[in-house]
């Protein structure tokens, strides 16, 4: 186990520049999300941080050691890859054993190993089945495995549960959590699913573009998104975000709807800036914002109301079973202290 | 199908139980095998046999030795007009092998002006008669051989190698393997089929080679590089003797239907392995 440091770390592929002085420091035995949609870069940092792409700036620190010159298998890292990454040829025990027998571990050694890791992860059984004869969850299991013998300082993922089901994806998620929990060693985890970094990390990483936009725990992203990307990102339904002008009672919609602005706000008037309000802090009331109802989602244990505000579209979660049909009239509120404010050229939060 | 191939092959299949000389080729005599005891016990043919077995063995080892290496330069992730190497590198195959023969006998391995005497030259060696020397002329035949059918083990694993993911590769450098120690335990064991299918091939063509040899030493000097299928020819057009020829080829036959058989039940075996 060890800590993790980037220190503006830099990476480009000729001219094109993919991680713009990425800054993230990783404590002992945390476990920390890169999220980010296809293409931010999160990919790209988590290589570099094996060592199979070269920072082209910036130092990685591996407990307190710059490691930007050490090979991958010197770094003492286990990485766990997207497709799996396992030997065709290998069973399961030889694959998860291949990097002790380069090492040059002694056979009965590495047997008691790979016994110790495939009892952990309920392998026992499959020990001597080749990749193709595993499902997707045990191959995938089979490639912690990998992981797990080395017991190495830090663990990489790389998008490990795309390639499974939604239901195997939900029991892998907690099953890795659980392996955290056991072994607490330091992890990092890529993901461009934000409901697997919101339910995962002890502290998301969320990346575009290549810049890290904002470093946090889930909560903390999700109750103050530092700019409109994150408070976009994070959340499902989408945060609902609006272009609004800052005026003397408040803050001013497209439609010319005036609502109250929060006193941590800005009140310099006319001042541009965008507004965003979290679907399930909208709620039904007698007076507020007017909206038209254009459709109704069901999904069973809540209620997304898809509402017009002019040519914008609100959602509006309710945790109970409506009534509400196409083309009706409804009035919301935003949820007291729940609005987030943010400046329309730059997309930092104000509030 | 069965008059183009049936045919010739019931009747040269008759021809190698007869004698049948071609001078007198209405006089026909039932021999049986016969013919088969006579060739097996003639030292020609066996030294035609061994001359055949060197040739086929060092063209399927150069072949395939050559392939993997070009193919894992090809493969190399910092190769540029890749398109360009892999058509470069076909050409010796979509050659005529008579062609390609004759080129090697004038342009390579040429005594006074051949590349090979040249190039040995800047490095101190003494000039050759490379296929007109005993010692060297199987040597030079195996080596031109091998430039003919090379591509297409090029090919073949080239199309192989681009098949493995990358992420093995990544998987392998995380796991503490260098470049040698990824080929060895990665690389090539996936690439075993491959490396099967590719030999039974060149063995197949090495083996009943004719028109390289004939056009680079037409099997001498002596008997150095009279392989199976030059004997054949000479027993068959030069002595006229069509039944010997056909006991031969007979011969060739047989051994390669017993070669195919042994691959045929390897190559089952690894892929019900590998299923």
């Amino acid at each position: 186990m060890a800590s993790l440091d980037l220190k503006h770390v830099g990476k480009s592929f000729g001219a094109a520049a993919v991680l713009h002085d990425v800054e993230i420091e990783i404590g002992d035995g945390e476990f920390v999300v890169l999220v980010g949609p296809s293409g931010c870069g999160k990919s790209t940092l988590l290589r570099v941080i094996a060592g199979l792409e070269e920072a082209t700036s910036g130092q990685v620190l591996i407990g307190g050691e710059e490691v930007n010159d050490v090979h991958p298998k010197d770094r003492d890292i286990a990485m766990v890859f997207q497709n799996y990454g396992l030997y065709p040829h290998m069973t399961a025990a030889r694959n998860m054993g291949f990097a002790l027998k380069l090492q040059g571990t002694a056979r009965a050694e590495i047997r008691s190993k790979i016994e110790a890791a495939a009892e952990i992860l309920g392998l026992s059984s499959l020990l001597d089945r080749f990749p193709r004869q595993l499902s997707g969850g045990q191959r995938q299991r089979v490639a912690m495995g990998r992981a797990i013998v080395r017991n190495p300082k830090i663990f990489l993922f790389d998008e490990p549960l795309s390639n499974l089901d939604a239901k195997l994806r939900v029991q892998m998620r907690s099953e890795i959590r659980a392996l955290h929990q056991e072994l607490s060693a330091t992890t990092v985890y890529v993901t461009h699913d934000q409901i697997e970094a919101m339910t995962m990390a002890d502290k998301i990483v969320a990346m575009l573009d290549g810049y890290v936009m904002q470093i946090g725990s889930p909560l903390d992203l999700y109750d103050r998104p530092a700019n409109t990307f994150v408070a976009s990102f994070i959340g499902s339904p989408a945060m609902n975000l609006l272009d609004a002008t800052v005026v003397h009672d408040g803050l001013s919609l497209p439609t010319n709807q005036v609502i109250a602005v929060p006193e941590s706000g800005p009140h310099e008037s006319h001042r541009e800036i965008v507004l965003g309000i979290r679907p399930e802090d909208l709620i039904l009331s007698d007076a507020g914002l007017g909206l038209v109802v254009k459709a109704v989602e069901h999904t069973g244990s809540e209620t997304h109301v898809l509402a017009g505000l002019g040519e914008h579209t609100l959602t509006v979660l309710l945790r109970e079973r409506t009534s509400l049909a196409p083309g009706q009239n409804i009035k919301v509120m935003p949820r007291e202290g729940r609005i987030h404010l943010f400046d329309q050229q730059t997309g930092k939060r104000l509030n | 199908m069965l008059v183009i191939v049936g045919v010739p092959l019931a009747l040269g299949f008759r021809y190698s139980m007869h004698r049948v000389f071609l001078y007198d080729f209405n006089n026909q005599i039932f021999k049986g095998l016969d013919n088969y005891a006579y060739a097996l016990s003639d030292p020609l043919f066996i030294k035609a046999l061994n001359t055949t077995i060197i040739f086929t063995l060092g063209c399927v080892a150069t072949g395939i030795l050559f392939g993997l290496l070009v193919a894992f330069l090809l493969n190399s992730r910092k190769v540029r007009w890749r398109p360009f190497w892999v058509s470069l590198f076909l050409i010796p195959f979509v050659m005529t092998p008579v062609v390609g023969g004759i080129a090697w006998r004038f342009f390579m391995w040429q005594q006074e002006f051949g590349v090979i005497n040249a190039i040995g030259g800047i490095f101190g060696a003494d000039a050759r008669y490379w296929l007109l020397d005993r010692e060297t002329a199987l040597f030079a035949s195996i080596v031109s051989n091998s430039w003919h059918l090379t591509p297409l083990s090029i090919l073949v694993f080239y199309a192989a190698l681009s098949t493995i993911p990358d992420e093995l590769y990544d998987a392998s450098h995380i796991d503490g393997a260098g470049p040698f120690q990824t080929l060895w335990y990665v690389v090539l064991p996936l690439l075993r089929p491959h490396v099967l299918f590719v030999s039974v091939i060149l063995l197949t063509s090495a083996f009943r080679e004719f028109d390289m040899i004939w056009a680079l030493t037409g099997g001498g000097p002596g008997r150095s590089t009279t392989v199976l299928s030059i004997l054949a020819y000479n027993r068959g057009i030069a002595n006229q003797d069509m039944g010997m020829a056909n006991t031969i080829a007979f011969t060739m036959f047989a051994i390669m239907a017993v070669v195919a058989w042994i691959y045929i039940t390897i190559y089952r075996r690894m892929l019900e392995k590998s299923t």
